[in-house]
Formats: structure tokens, C-alpha cells, sequence
């Protein structure tokens, strides 16, 4: 008994469609024999690859551990989980879909001037010193946005 | 000062938040990875090269359409200029002695080649979408094969 090949790829919303799309267009149809919620899928035709169905995060993870052959997931995860990325996996082949952009960004009122962030201002009331990049970010940082629906939501 | 991940920066605007000027540090799609770790037996390298083959085939036919023509003045120097102005590229060689030609040619030049093709005599040009194009090399493979080695 040989071990099996195992190709990661994601396991929810667009990317999990784009991704079996393009496996599609290529001619290898993903296919999950025990059902759509199964976490283990196979590809038609090809008797020893196993699918794994995972977060695109889980995926860079597990390529970085040795415990996938291939997989689909985004440059930014790549770069994000695994250090010394570029001995550790190959990037193959871009896929032309699940644009991401990692960007540093301020808050508006930085840029126009308004939140009184500048250094050596005793004029700022409440504030006894300049803030630091930090409390920036902690006072003005927008809630974290939840990724994705947790399963216990209802959808609106 | 943030840093975070967008697809269209509406979430940080709606949130009050600016993409600073040069605040882009990486332009990440979703890509197809190779873990070098992975146990690479010859039976693992092996049904890479099937999958990979499959990929690069789809990959090659979306790059091109399929042009075919047959006319007199076909012969390998139009297919020389063809060949510079258009990025066309003859798969099956040159002009059969009716001149007849198989071209593939990038979606973004058919019609002038096609307007090319007439001017040269051509009555008819067809062209029509490739879903795969099997070459003998594999270049995915290739790539693969370079990273485990090194």
C-alpha cells in the first residue's frame, strides 16, 4: 500500500468554487464520494490522490510541514506562515483569482489632518504626549472583521 | 498605522481608513504550491506530473486560439511576419504545399491577423477556442522537478 498523493485545497465560499473550477477546466474533476461535507474528496481518474479540504491558512501551514504535495492558497498566507518561504514551498503557478492585497493604511482623518496627530502639540486635549503608533492603532482600528459566518449565525 | 488584508479597500473606507499612496506590500492571488517536505516517492512525482500536465495544458490552450486558412501566398516568410507582428505560433509547421496552415495566435491579435491573412490572399480565415494543447514538455513540471533537486 502505497501513501496516498494529497492536493489541499480550500474548503469554503469562492475560493473553494474558483479552485474547483479550475481544477475542472484542466480536466481533473474533484469529485467527494461520501458526500459534500466530507473533508476528503478525489479526483476522478486518479486512484492514489487524495483531496483535503482545509482553510486556505491551514493549507500554507500544512505545505510547510511536508504534510500536503500540493495545494491551493494565496501568496499573502504563503509569505504570512512560512518562514524562509522560498525553500521551504514552490510557488507553481498563479491562479488568476482570490485577489488579496496586504496594504498599510491610516485613518482618513490622518491625511487630512484632523486627528491630531502631531508630534509636539500641546494643544490636543486629552492628550498629554503624542500617541504612538499603538494607541493609533488600538483607538482608531475598526472592529475586526469577522471572516467569514460563524456557523451559529443565522444569514441575514 | 494598520496593516491589514483588502480585496477592494470598501471595508477600510467604510471604516474611515486610507490606503497610504505607496501602502501596498504585497499583490497576493490564490497559487498552486509544492511543499518541498512532502515525501516525494517516485509515485508521488509521478501523479504530480499527470496533474501538472493536465494544468499546463489548460494553461497553454486559454493563451491562444486556433486560426486556419488555406491560400496560395501562404508560405513560411508570411508566416515569419506573422509570426513577429502577432506572436503567432505553428504548431504543426509550416504551409502544406496548398498552403494550408494551422496557426495559434493570442486572443488579442486575431483580428489583425486575420485582416492580415486576407490582405495576403486568404478567402477565409477560421478561428476557434483550444481546450487543451498537449505539448511534449511540461514547463509546471519542469519547475517542480528544478525546487525538489536543488
Amino acid at each position: 500500500m502505497t501513501t496516498p498523493f494529497v492536493l489541499a485545497v480550500p474548503s469554503k465560499g469562492r475560493l473553494q468554487e474558483n479552485a474547483e473550477a479550475f481544477f475542472t477546466r484542466a480536466g481533473l474533476a474533484l469529485a467527494k464520494p461520501r458526500g459534500a461535507r466530507d473533508y476528503r474528496g478525489a479526483i476522478s481518474g486518479l486512484d492514489n490522490v487524495e483531496i483535503a479540504y482545509l482553510s486556505a491558512s491551514e493549507i500554507a501551514w500544512q505545505l510547510a510541514r511536508g504534510m500536503v504535495h500540493l495545494g491551493v492558497t494565496g501568496e499573502d498566507l504563503v509569505r504570512e506562515t512560512i518562514v524562509d518561504a522560498g525553500k521551504r514551498v514552490l510557488l507553481i503557478e498563479s491562479l488568476g483569482f482570490g485577489n488579496a492585497n496586504v496594504v498599510e493604511a491610516v485613518p482618513q482623518a490622518c491625511i487630512t489632518g484632523g486627528c491630531g496627530w502631531r508630534p509636539n502639540t500641546s494643544t490636543s486635549p486629552g492628550l498629554s504626549s503624542p500617541p504612538t503608533a499603538s494607541s493609533i492603532t488600538a483607538s482608531s482600528r475598526a472592529p475586526a472583521r469577522p471572516r467569514g459566518r460563524r456557523r451559529w449565525e443565522r444569514p441575514k | 498605522m494598520i496593516v491589514d488584508i483588502t480585496t477592494t479597500g470598501a471595508t477600510l473606507a467604510a471604516n474611515g481608513l486610507k490606503v497610504l499612496d505607496d501602502g501596498v506590500i504585497l499583490r497576493s492571488q490564490a497559487n498552486l504550491v509544492a511543499s518541498r517536505d512532502a515525501e516525494w516517492s517516485s509515485e508521488a512525482r509521478e501523479t504530480a506530473r499527470v496533474i501538472l500536465d493536465h494544468i499546463a495544458a489548460r494553461a497553454r490552450a486559454s493563451k491562444y486560439r486556433e486560426v486556419r486558412t488555406r491560400f496560395k501566398g501562404c508560405d513560411a516568410a508570411l508566416l515569419a511576419e506573422a509570426h513577429n507582428r502577432f506572436g503567432v505560433v505553428s504548431p504543426f509547421g509550416g504551409p502544406t504545399s496548398s498552403g494550408m496552415v494551422t496557426l495559434h495566435c493570442p486572443p488579442a491579435q486575431l483580428y489583425a491577423l486575420s485582416s492580415f491573412l486576407r490582405a495576403h490572399g486568404a478567402e477565409t480565415v477560421s478561428v476557434a477556442s483550444l481546450d487543451y494543447v498537449l505539448d511534449r514538455d511540461n514547463p509546471l513540471f519542469a519547475k517542480l522537478e528544478a525546487f525538489l533537486r536543488q
